[in-house]
């Protein structure tokens, strides 16, 4: 999914939350956006390749409220980063002139609890922070391309993974809340098949990674 | 202690036993009586020539009946660290040496001998005093080519290994990577030598013949018109005549330097692996015109030694070397090619081609595995199988194509331009045809041999070294990792690692392909 259509989507999920005065006390629905980092488990494979095992991730969804306190959301997210190809030599990495573009877009679900405390009698106001914690599976897009690859040398694959997330979210307007969201995934056996591969030097085969981001939550 | 002893005695030996601090540099043993002249002729193919016969060497040299040759009155010895000047004299006293040399571009010393002594014996003397590092007779080195047969015009040794693929990666590099290619010469200039050419015998057929002296002529040199180029060639030097105009009077080291950057996409003639690169001709090698027309010194051990040392201490940073022998070990080689790599210089060594011939082990090719950043090259043909001639054992490291025209007919040769050999090699038909050569006439020749498979592997290191890899061991290991595996699977001794695969080396590693 490239940066356009993915905007779209999160436009489009934003734009179909239900607004707040609208939801009963039944399946709620809210759409979601999202900025982060991710470090990926395989931090030495990425790092060689891109100069960082980090990078900004961007993506969306929608949480669907199945009763007060759980939740199942669905989310897409993307990373994308443009580094060099390389060559290791005893610990020494020699890049290469010749670019190599790395996409990750995980689609993610998840199921989570949000610990909300008691229902009181009376309406009070809202806790300032709502923790939450859950987990998950997902579908892990991966593709790796490079300027004179040929379709045999490009990399295009999609792997299962599971993850574990928790955060907190506090509302900031009527219909809005913002969102702490950490995230903790594992994708085994995505990397490291070819022998041209860094990640096989490296003995790294795991997509996944820690992903830290804010999340602007629109509905109730 | 043993110094102290013997100073009395020292002070004579330094009188006995003369030493010229360093070669003169500025000796000249010839002059070039014009800069230009006419450009070269291209006669185009020669697919209907005679093979090209071996080439005798002359009479300073020793012969043995395994093939192997060295030079006769002199050795050449290294001392150790810190060894006194009296006491290095009083050593090679030892063995009846009457002059010791310290040559320029060189750590080791030549010591003259008497004329009829052994210089292998000599030299095994010698190695056994205390403060020796090595010492050795000055073996002869040749050039790593098997005689073509007739041939057709066909250049697959690049399809071969899928270089036009790995030139879409990295297009011939550029003028910045400089590649040595010590050699014969190049044809890298025109000049007119005016020199006298005597008379002199060698075998005909079985009969040792005079040919005649010529008086004295003016021989034209020109540039190969599909080598040379603007600003191609830097730091020319010639360590058989002692000068910076090693121009090539055979026209190995032209094919040769053709194979690792023959002008491409210049709309004449043939490609070459890293077409941008500047070359710098080093010549170390003597062939039967230099040996004919009196030059000075003849391609040893020592020679290619001080070649390499040139090459690296004047920026070269790949070295091509289509040379080697048989025979005994030779240190001062060794350390000749640790000095390049231990510089940031990637060596290419041919590894041999006597295969047929008892398949000796080769020098140095044999030291190759033991250096990183050195590599030993064997030959396949057409077919991917290793060539007839190509050398085995345990220091062949890499293959790449070096012609098979045993099975793959006259097209089986690598193709490159050189000299027309019907203008240069006027002695092969007895002294009836002979003339005055002409270094200024050329074709595209098919020549085979392991020297023909080696500037495959200096033009793709020349490629990986402007790709990103810069240390010569990484370049080595780089080419190794990606080779494809022909033959026993794993390491052999045919094969090595394989057959380079440049375009996989040149991708080198992504993160999941």
């Amino acid at each position: 999914m490239n940066r356009p259509a993915l905007a779209g989507a999160v436009a489009f999920l934003l734009a179909s939350a239900v607004p707040c005065q609208a939801q009963n006390n039944g399946i709620s629905m809210r759409g979601f956006a999202d900025a982060g980092l991710t470090i990926f488990t395989a931090s030495q494979s990425f790092k060689a390749i891109l100069g960082s095992p980090a990078g900004a991730v961007f993506g969306g969804g929608v949480e669907v409220g199945l009763t007060r306190n759980l939740f199942l959301s669905v989310g897409a997210s993307r990373f994308s980063r443009t580094g060099q190809r390389v060559f290791v030599f005893q610990n020494q990495v020699f890049k290469l002139n010749e670019s190599d573009t790395i996409t990750v877009t995980p689609f993610q679900l998840s199921v989570g609890y949000r610990f909300l405390g008691r229902r009181r009698a009376r309406p009070t106001r809202p806790a300032r922070f709502t923790p939450y914690a859950g987990g998950g599976v997902g579908w892990y897009r991966f593709s790796e391309t490079s300027p004179h690859a040929t379709n045999a040398d490009e990399a295009k694959m999609t792997n299962a993974g599971y993850h574990v997330l928790a955060g907190a979210e506090t509302p900031i307007r009527r219909w809005m809340a913002a969102a702490i969201d950490a995230q903790w995934a594992i994708v085994p056996n995505a990397l490291g098949d070819s022998a041209s591969s860094v990640a096989r030097l490296y003995d790294e085969h795991d997509l996944g990674g820690f992903t830290l981001s804010v999340r602007i939550i629109v509905g109730r | 202690m043993f110094l102290s002893k013997s100073a009395g005695v020292l002070t004579v030996l330094t009188l006995a036993v003369g030493i010229v601090t360093a070669q003169d540099s500025t000796t000249r043993y010839r002059t070039f009586i014009s800069d230009t002249t006419l450009p070269g002729v291209d006669t185009g193919m020669r697919d209907k020539d005679a093979p090209r016969p071996p080439r005798p060497y002359p009479a300073d040299v020793i012969t043995r009946s395994s093939g192997e040759a060295y030079l006769r009155g002199s050795i050449a010895v290294k001392f150790r660290p810190g060894t006194a000047p009296a006491a290095e004299r009083l050593m090679v006293n030892r063995v009846g040496a009457t002059t010791m040399e310290a040559p320029s571009y060189a750590d080791f010393q030549i010591v003259n001998i008497d004329e009829n002594a052994d210089p292998e014996a000599a030299a095994a003397a010698l190695a056994r005093q205390p403060d020796v590092e090595y010492a050795q007779a000055r073996y002869k080195i040749h050039p790593m080519f098997v005689p073509n047969d007739p041939l057709y015009s066909q250049q697959w040794n690049f399809p071969a290994i899928d270089m036009e693929h790995a030139w879409d990666l990295n297009p011939g590099a550029t003028s910045s990577i400089v590649v040595a290619v010590l050699d014969s010469g190049v044809a890298y200039r025109n000049a007119v030598l005016r020199r006298d050419i005597p008379s002199w015998r060698d075998f005909f057929g079985s009969s040792l013949v005079t040919y005649p002296a010529l008086g004295t002529v003016d021989i034209p040199f020109a540039a190969a018109p599909d080598l040379a180029g603007p600003n191609r060639f830097v730091a020319p030097r010639d360590f058989i005549w002692n000068d910076t105009d090693p121009l090539d009077l055979d026209g190995h080291g032209t094919h040769v330097a053709g194979t690792i950057g023959q002008l491409t996409n210049n709309g004449i003639g043939v490609a070459g692996m890293a077409f941008n690169v500047r070359i710098m001709p080093v010549k170390v090698i003597d062939s039967m015109w230099d040996d004919i027309l009196g030059s000075p010194f003849e391609g040893t051990d020592d020679v290619v030694a001080r070649g390499v040392h040139y090459a690296v201490d004047n920026g070269a940073k790949v070295l091509n070397m289509s040379i080697g022998r048989s025979g005994a070990p030779s240190p001062l080689l060794q350390e000749a090619i640790i000095y390049a790599t231990s510089h940031g210089a990637f060596v290419a060594i041919a590894a041999g081609n006597d295969f047929e011939r008892g398949n000796p082990t080769q020098w140095p090719a044999a030291y190759a595995p033991s250096i990183q950043g050195a590599v030993a090259v064997g030959a396949t043909g057409r077919d991917r199988q290793r060539a007839y001639y190509s050398s085995t054992g345990p220091f062949v490291e890499l293959v790449a194509p070096g012609g098979n025209q045993r099975t793959g007919g006259t097209t089986g040769g690598i193709i490159q331009q050189t000299y027309d050999f019907a203008f240069t090699d006027t002695f092969v038909f007895g002294p009836a045809r002979y003339g005055p050569p002409r270094f200024d006439v050329f074709s595209y020749q098919f020549l085979q041999g392991t020297s023909m498979s080696t500037p495959h592997v200096a033009g793709f290191a020349a490629l990986l070294m402007q790709q990103g890899i810069t240390d010569p061991a990484a370049v080595e290991a780089a080419m190794e990792q990606f080779a494809t595996d022909l033959g026993a699977p794993g390491v052999d001794q045919q094969y090595g690692h394989g057959l380079i695969n440049p375009r996989a080396s040149l991708r080198g590693l992504g993160l999941a392909k």
